[in-house]
């Protein structure tokens, strides 16, 4: 380094002003943490790119879908050997599949939250790395320094990750929208953006979003060690739909033969996810979709309340 | 206390098998830089980090103007610090790294261009923390503790990895802050740098208070001044002179010293008839003094 350093002047102590408004500073803070590392646009392509193979995989089976229930040349066969409530079943089946209108809203609903199953993983992702960089990196140390009371830190946090998780959630949603509305136009389809079910999955999608950001935040919390809190959000988002779903069969089959056992699966956060966000019952034992709501609200405060405790006395060395 | 004083009482840290830091109490005043001495883990690092409220004490408190740093209303406003294990996001450049902290401090984020020139990072501004230097990090780690015009600095190493040329603006920068009135801690290993910027010193070593003061009355209080002798016979005299006295041979066969003067070592050589070809009395410095102090309680823990 060639430039020449000198003391400043004895004396001329600088004016500096207070600026922001005092509960916002620290989300301010939080939000420029997360801007200025290659975090956010590696995590925004991941989740876009996403978004886009989805949308190519939702727009081709609607084609199809739609295809299929626009060909009026189709009549009902009942199938060989059924019975007469099978037959009556297959009937309601096809008169379904050849409904235009209801393939239409199906379509809109899947199209209009294309995306969401990685989606809801990357924000989970970031949600846990917005308190383990500060670990990861050593600069618990400045942030701890600058603001000693450490849940307002939490809660600077909580809200950056609630703002990142509509984020995510807006610019997902703009991308498959403006797929959706180009895909319903070709056909000479109605967008079903009128219809309760496509907005009912619209803004669960959103709650989504911000739960699963939330519970990935509140697991950050209670581990600190990046690696650690990464690999417990994987195996929480991936294993707990697989391993839930088992877990819970067999209890029914072999240990408590009741049906509030596959009710309770809504316990496991990816299943209560599904059904919070299906406009139908996921299985016919499955809870109300808002069991789901409290379920990932419940982790998330847990995890988090139990992080908030553990960090208010630990040692930042 | 009133003033930007700090006061350390009592302060203890138990780790699962090491007393890190052992009921240490000492102050700091105002207006004078005074130099936190002590050997490898003797308990400077975490006694800083229980200041800052970064470390829980096991007992004792430390309070900044009378008041412990979790409760002062912008703390960085008031004191400003720089650590050992402090860093920045790999990723992140160093004004942004500043940026942040002022954000989060409500200081106009203009104020990060004015630190970086201040430590002479401007530069290297707006590269990315990976890429700086040991002393780059060090100087950004200065200017964050400068960002909010502090009262009171608690800097531990801080002149870890500067260059001859930044260490000399160091001392510049911490005599002049004293002399603005500021209070000044400041951890380091570096004795003769401290004797020449400290105006007091605290020792400590194993966790526990060793000696405090203004330096010329540490080093004065260290016993008697040392003396370098010169003798055929160093063998008769050291025996004469008794166990009191450490005798230490230097090079050039003279010997070293401590704990007898001049006509104490004069009458042990006519004793001893140790015949004497040169007397005299060695100035002491600080880091005679410390490791004096410390001898037998450097040990890692
Ligand atoms: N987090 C910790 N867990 C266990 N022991 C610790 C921890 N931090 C420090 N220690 C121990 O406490 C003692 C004091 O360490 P500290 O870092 O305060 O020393 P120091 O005076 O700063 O040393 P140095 O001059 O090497 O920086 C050492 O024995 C160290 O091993
Ligand atoms: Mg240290």
């Amino acid at each position: 380094m060639s430039t020449t350093l000198q003391a400043p002047p004895a004396a001329s102590r600088p004016v500096i002003a207070h600026v922001g408004v005092p509960g916002l500073r620290l989300v301010r803070s939080e939000i420029r943490k997360v801007t200025t590392t290659n975090a956010w646009w590696l995590f925004g392509l991941a989740s876009l790119a996403f978004t886009g193979l989805a949308l190519f995989i939702n727009m081709s089976e609607a084609a199809e879908h739609i295809r299929r229930a626009r060909d009026t040349a189709a009549v009902f066969k009942p199938g060989r050997g059924m019975d007469a409530a099978e037959i009556a079943a297959a009937r309601v089946e096809f008169a379904q599949l050849h409904d235009l209108q209801l393939q239409a809203v199906n379509a809109a609903g899947n199209i209009f939250t294309s995306g969401q199953f990685f989606g809801l993983l990357l924000v989970m992702l970031l949600g846990a790395l917005v308190i383990t960089n500060e670990f990861q990196y050593q600069t618990a140390t400045a942030t701890f320094l600058t603001t000693p009371q450490r849940t307002r830190v939490v809660f600077g946090k909580l809200f950056a990750v609630l703002g990142l998780g509509l984020v995510f959630w807006l610019v997902s949603r703009a991308v498959s929208f403006a797929a959706g509305l180009i895909f319903f136009h070709n056909l000479g389809l109605t967008n079903s953006l009128g219809e309760w079910p496509v907005q009912r999955a619209i803004i669960f999608n959103l709650v989504a979003y911000l739960l699963w950001a939330l519970l990935g935040f509140g697991l950050g919390t209670l581990i600190h060690n990046q690696i650690g809190a990464v690999v417990t959000s994987m195996i929480v988002y991936f294993g707990g739909l697989i391993g839930g779903i088992g877990v819970f069969s067999l209890i029914r089959e072999y240990v408590i033969h009741e049906d509030w056992v596959l009710t309770s699966a809504v316990v496991m956060p990816p299943i209560a996810s599904q059904i919070m966000v299906s406009p139908e019952k996921l299985y016919a034992e499955a809870a109300p979709w808002w069991a789901g709501v409290l379920v990932l609200t419940g982790w998330s405060l847990i995890a988090g309340i139990i992080g908030i405790v553990i960090n208010r006395r630990r040692d930042i060395a | 206390m009133a003033d930007d004083g700090i006061a350390v009482s009592g302060l203890t840290k138990v780790y699962k098998n090491v007393r890190a830091v052992d009921d240490l109490s000492f102050t700091v005043s105002p207006g004078r830089v005074t130099g936190f001495l002590g050997p490898n883990g003797a308990g400077k690092t975490t006694t800083l980090r229980m200041v800052l409220n970064l470390v829980r004490p096991t007992a004792g408190t430390a309070t900044i103007a009378g008041r412990r740093y979790a409760d002062l209303t912008d703390p960085i406003r008031k004191v400003g610090a720089l650590l050992e294990a402090s860093s920045a996001h790999r990723g992140r450049t160093g004004r942004n790294h500043l940026r942040i902290l002022c954000d989060a401090a409500g200081i106009p984020v203009g104020r990060a261009d004015d630190v970086l020139a201040a430590v002479g990072l401007t530069p290297a501004a707006g590269r990315k923390f990976k890429g700086y230097s040991l002393g780059m990090r060090q100087r950004l780690g200065i200017a964050a503790a400068l960002l909010g015009d502090p009262d009171v600095l608690i800097l531990d190493e801080p002149a870890n990895g500067l260059d001859p040329e930044g260490i000399r603006w160091m001392r510049g920068l911490l005599k002049s802050l004293a002399d603005e009135g500021r209070t000044v801690l400041v951890s380091s290993h570096l004795l003769s740098e401290m004797e020449l910027l400290a105006d007091d010193v605290v020792i400590i070593a194993a966790g526990r208070l060793v000696r405090q003061g203004p330096v010329a009355e540490v080093i004065d209080s260290a016993g008697a001044a040392q003396m370098l002798v010169r003798t055929p016979r160093p063998e008769a005299l050291v025996a004469e002179l008794g166990a009191a006295v450490t005798a230490t041979p230097v090079e050039g066969g003279a010997l070293r010293i401590i704990g007898a003067d001049g006509p104490a070592i004069g009458a042990a050589a006519m004793r001893a008839g140790a015949e004497i070809h040169e007397l005299t009395v060695e100035r002491r410095d600080l880091e005679d003094v410390f490791l004096q102090l410390t001898a037998g309680k450097a040990d890692i823990r």
